[in-house]
């Protein structure tokens, strides 16, 4: 099935292989994402989930195998070009936002406009319109004060600034109550339809991962599917 | 089975545990092991100079004591030596001459003495030696037969002379010049024993500029890397620990370092009980033997001082600083409007000291001065975070990521700044403050230096008593070849007009016309030295007689004037002085205006104590800056890091730390040096003397300039960095 879909895939990974010292992390991952399309991967804790999402990212270079973003391979770039790429193309959500929490909500989603080289009017008007779509107040309070739904909420405004063609989210409802994790993963899984673009969640919480369009399986032996037929 | 006693002691030593290992593995434990080992070196070292303090003057008082003269019992009948005093100076600082004449064949001589110093002998101390190499001072005493032993000596270094004249005191003068003495073991006063600062004042001037820096830096290093000992402090209360259990888990982190550095500040001072050190700075040179007598006084005070190290960190990283809530910690908004008022008031009391002056007005200053030092954090604080929202704002407007990011920090977290700013005005204040105290001529001392640079050794002035005609012969045939002698005869001795006295031939060589009439000073001679000579003896009118000098009629001291129209080196000094120590009665020999210039000189050795405990002061707030910067380091790059996920520029780091940094720390050291500029300022019309000097405040702003850069680019580095090894985690 994922030899299938590969030829129209935004993400394709093949033969990804990363080990430490001692311990293979991602033994031959394969794994195609299409625009459009949500995967969720899951897996129990140390499986290397993180793993291959830093590695999608462009953060960690594999030991083997090859990850192509709108066919540039990602693992064969020297390190200022996977940055600029990750820059262009791809969009992170940590599970706890990573936003620098004395700066306003806007602040926060301007700069990675601005950091990609967007206008200044244009970062500022975008991260308006954005968190305002996205329920978010935007105002001058620091974002370090906002609720933990709220913080999120940024989080997924700062990674659709610069339109990226692939989302990746780690464990983005980890730190929120029930409540606020249905808003967020609805929220987040509402995007790639609405956005066209691909979106590839890491989550341990099987009420998310059911969400997506596709549930992947990671395991020592690699990327599995896993048919519950919820789609 | 273990009783509860023995798991109560065995919770003792596990928390301890906790503590070492917490200290170890968390992040910049190294640099806050490093921090809290200079910081106990520094409060230990405080603490070891309080100590020799007190053992130099403690040795100090005991042989003064020891040397002073017994007067005899006024019938003269258990006389066993004469006893007279004059002072010399060497390099412009002034010793004492001690004149013996022993009266009985069995009689002790001083301490220090092997022996009675024969006619024509001197015994010289050998920092007086050393000093006075360059100045022939073996020639002016008469023949050195060797050197004053320690225990004759109030410090090793002291400068100090015992010597016999030729013959023995006469005249109707000598009762008045020469004490009789019976022995010695009396508190007398002599060479440093006169020193003017009692010992609480020295040991105040060192706690309060070496010990609050040591304090403060204590403070810092022991609240670096708080964020992450709150944390655990949350923790184990949340475990059910009470306070002494946070508190011995902080003991654990912190005792090895506090240890390390008490033993380290201990050992640097060990070598001083082995043999004399002399101080940099001020060249006094510190009495092993003194220190030896209190070296139980040092175990004891580093002791103390760890006990104090460590009891500070753990009340520093008490219960109450533990932060409550799961929100990111954030500076109070709102600096406690007191805290402002009290900075008004301090800056008002300053302001309106110089209308008061004297003792009040000095008073009022330094506690205007305590009072701007003690609150300038608060309004510090005030200022940055308002800096740090006009920053945001203009990187709002101008769409300028780096001015954005570093003004919002600025504005958040002030502390940084607050710190390192408030270490950089005090640091300055303290350069400026003491520049300024040494700077303190006052108009005489000025004109006297003056002179001395105009004329050097070409006017010396001789006085002496009883100079008959036999030593007057003596003493002018004994002279330099070029050497010219005048008597100054002072009417009613108030110098408001003076008789020079001296053959024709001699007035002149130095073209002054003679015989004459009293004539008023400004025309009086066209000769530079007798110009000079006359601007400090001749009052507003001067006459010339021609003749020798008039045999001893005077009762007190007559003045000579010995002139030269050459140039002339130190020999020529040693060999007027040689003249008049060995033909004369007790002289005493000077340059014009020496009384103005050597006092200067005693104030600037007190400023010189000043300069040592300000410098080592100094380095102490700037370490707590830099132990500050570098804390802050561990924050930013950490906070910083995720950018990396967002940018492909490296360069956005070292623009935040630009902003964050560099340019607060920039603006404090101007606004420091303006503040400090001002307050020297008033500090001069305090105390009506002293000058600011351009040229210490520009250096020290282009140093701080180039910390503030330097602070700016290891951050900016440091983030860099640390974004490099980023990766995203989840818990």
């Amino acid at each position: 099935m994922i030899h299938e879909e590969a030829d129209s895939a935004i993400v394709k990974v093949s033969g990804l292989s990363y080990s430490v010292p001692g311990r293979k992390i991602l033994n031959n991952v394969e794994l195609a994402v299409r625009k459009g399309e949500s995967v969720a991967v899951t897996g129990p804790s140390g499986s290397g989930k993180s793993t291959l999402l830093t590695c999608l990212l462009g953060l960690l270079t594999p030991d083997s195998g090859s990850i192509f973003i709108e066919g540039c391979d990602l693992a064969r770039m020297p390190a200022r070009k996977r940055a600029a790429l990750r820059r262009r193309k791809l969009g992170m959500i940590f599970q706890f936002g990573e936003l620098l929490p004395e700066l306003s909500p806007v602040e926060n989603v301007a700069l990675a406009g601005l950091l990609a080289g967007m206008s200044k009017g244009r970062s500022y008007g975008r991260a308006k319109t954005l968190l305002e779509r996205l329920g978010v107040p935007a105002t001058e309070t620091p974002t370090g004060q906002l609720s933990g739904g709220e913080r999120q909420r940024t989080a997924v405004a700062r990674a659709l600034i610069a339109g990226p063609g692939v989302l990746l989210a780690d464990e983005p409802t980890g730190a929120l109550d029930a409540g606020t994790r249905d808003d967020v993963a609805d929220l987040l899984f509402a995007l790639p339809r609405q956005r066209d673009c691909a979106l590839i969640v890491v989550t341990h919480d099987p009420a998310v991962a059911r969400r997506a369009d596709r549930q992947l399986l990671l395991q020592p032996s690699g990327l599995t599917e896993v048919l519950s037929g919820a789609h | 089975m273990p009783t509860d006693h023995g798991r109560g002691r065995r919770l003792w030593i596990q928390l301890l545990r906790v503590g070492l290992a917490a200290g170890r593995g968390s992040r910049g434990g190294r640099l806050r092991f490093v921090a809290l080992v200079l910081a106990s070196m520094a409060l230990v070292t405080t603490a070891h100079a309080a100590v020799v303090a007190a053992s130099a003057y403690a040795g100090r008082d005991h042989r003064d004591q020891a040397r002073g003269p017994i007067l005899a019992k006024s019938n003269g009948k258990n006389a066993a030596f004469r006893w007279a005093e004059s002072t010399d100076a060497v390099g412009g600082k002034q010793h004492w001459v001690i004149y013996l004449e022993p009266m009985s064949a069995s009689a002790e001589p001083p301490p220090g003495l092997p022996r009675w110093p024969a006619p024509g002998e001197a015994f010289l101390s050998p920092g007086l030696l050393k000093a006075g190499n360059g100045a022939h001072i073996r020639q002016r005493y008469g023949r050195v037969v060797g050197e004053i032993a320690k225990d004759g000596l109030a410090s090793p270094g002291e400068r100090l002379v015992y010597t016999r004249p030729l013959t023995a005191p006469e005249g109707k003068n000598a009762k008045a010049l020469w004490y009789t003495g019976s022995g010695f073991g009396h508190p007398w006063g002599i060479g440093e024993a006169t020193d003017p600062s009692p010992l609480p004042q020295v040991i105040l001037a060192i706690a309060a500029l070496v010990g609050m820096p040591a304090l403060a830096l204590l403070v810092v290093a022991a609240r670096c890397g708080s964020a992450a000992r709150d944390r655990r402090n949350q923790l184990l209360m949340a475990l059910g620990a009470g306070w002494p259990h946070r508190a011995l888990v902080t003991t654990g982190e912190s005792a090895a370092a506090s240890a390390l550095g008490t033993v380290l500040g201990t050992v640097a001072v060990l070598p001083m009980l082995a043999t004399d050190v002399p101080l940099p700075i001020t060249g006094y040179v510190l009495s092993a033997a003194d220190l030896r007598e209190k070296s139980a006084l040092l175990a004891v005070s580093a002791l103390l001082s760890f006990a104090v190290a460590v009891f500070l960190v753990v009340a520093l990283n008490r219960a109450g600083s533990v932060a409550q809530s799961t929100s990111p910690r954030r500076f109070r908004e709102r600096v406690p409007r007191l805290r402002l008022v009290l900075f008004g008031v301090a800056v008002a009391t300053v302001v309106v000291s110089q209308y008061f002056g004297g003792r009040t007005g000095l008073f009022l200053f330094v506690a205007g001065t305590l009072g701007v030092w003690a609150t300038l954090p608060s309004v510090g604080a005030r200022a940055s975070q308002w800096l740090g929202a006009k920053m945001a704002g203009l990187g709002n407007r101008r769409g300028n990521p780096g001015l954005l990011v570093g003004g919002r920090w600025t504005g958040a977290h002030p502390g940084v700044i607050v710190r390192v700013a408030t270490a950089m005005i005090i640091s300055l204040g303290l350069i400026g403050q003491l520049q300024v105290w040494n700077s303190r001529l006052g108009e005489p001392a000025r004109d006297a230096r003056a002179t001395q640079a105009r004329i050097g050794d070409q006017v010396l002035i001789v006085e002496s008593r009883d100079i008959t005609p036999g030593r007057w012969r003596d003493f002018t045939s004994a002279l330099p070849p070029q050497a010219n002698a005048i008597t100054l005869n002072m009417s009613g001795g108030d110098k408001r007009s003076v008789t020079l006295i001296s053959p024709c031939a001699t007035f002149q060589r130095f073209q002054t016309p003679c015989p004459s009439k009293a004539l008023p000073v400004p025309s009086s001679s066209k000769n530079p030295q007798i110009r000079e000579l006359l601007s400090w003896y001749g009052g507003e009118n001067m006459s010339v007689q021609d003749g020798n000098h008039p045999a001893g009629k005077r009762s007190g001291p007559e003045t000579i004037a010995i002139i030269t129209g050459d140039h002339v080196d130190a020999l020529y000094r040693t060999g007027v002085e040689r003249a008049a120590y060995t033909t004369l009665n007790t002289p005493s020999i000077s340059r014009l205006g020496d009384d103005w210039a050597l006092g200067a000189e005693d104030r600037a050795s007190l400023g010189h104590w000043l300069l040592l405990f300000g410098i080592a002061g100094m380095t102490l707030l700037i370490l707590a800056a830099i132990v500050s910067a570098a804390a802050e380091f561990l924050r930013f790059g950490p906070a910083l890091a995720p950018l990396t996920a967002l940018t492909d520029n490296p360069g956005i780091y070292g623009r935040i730390a630009f902003w964050h940094l560099t340019v607060p720390m920039a603006m404090s050291t101007v606004i420091a040096a303006v503040i400090t500029v001002w307050h020297s300022l008033f500090f001069i019309s305090v105390i009506q003397e002293g000058e600011v000097s351009w040229n210490a405040m520009g250096g020290s702003v282009v140093g701080g300039i180039l910390f503030a850069l330097a602070t700016g680019v290891l951050g900016g580095w440091a983030a860099r960095r640390t974004s490099r090894e980023w990766r995203p985690t989840a818990d």
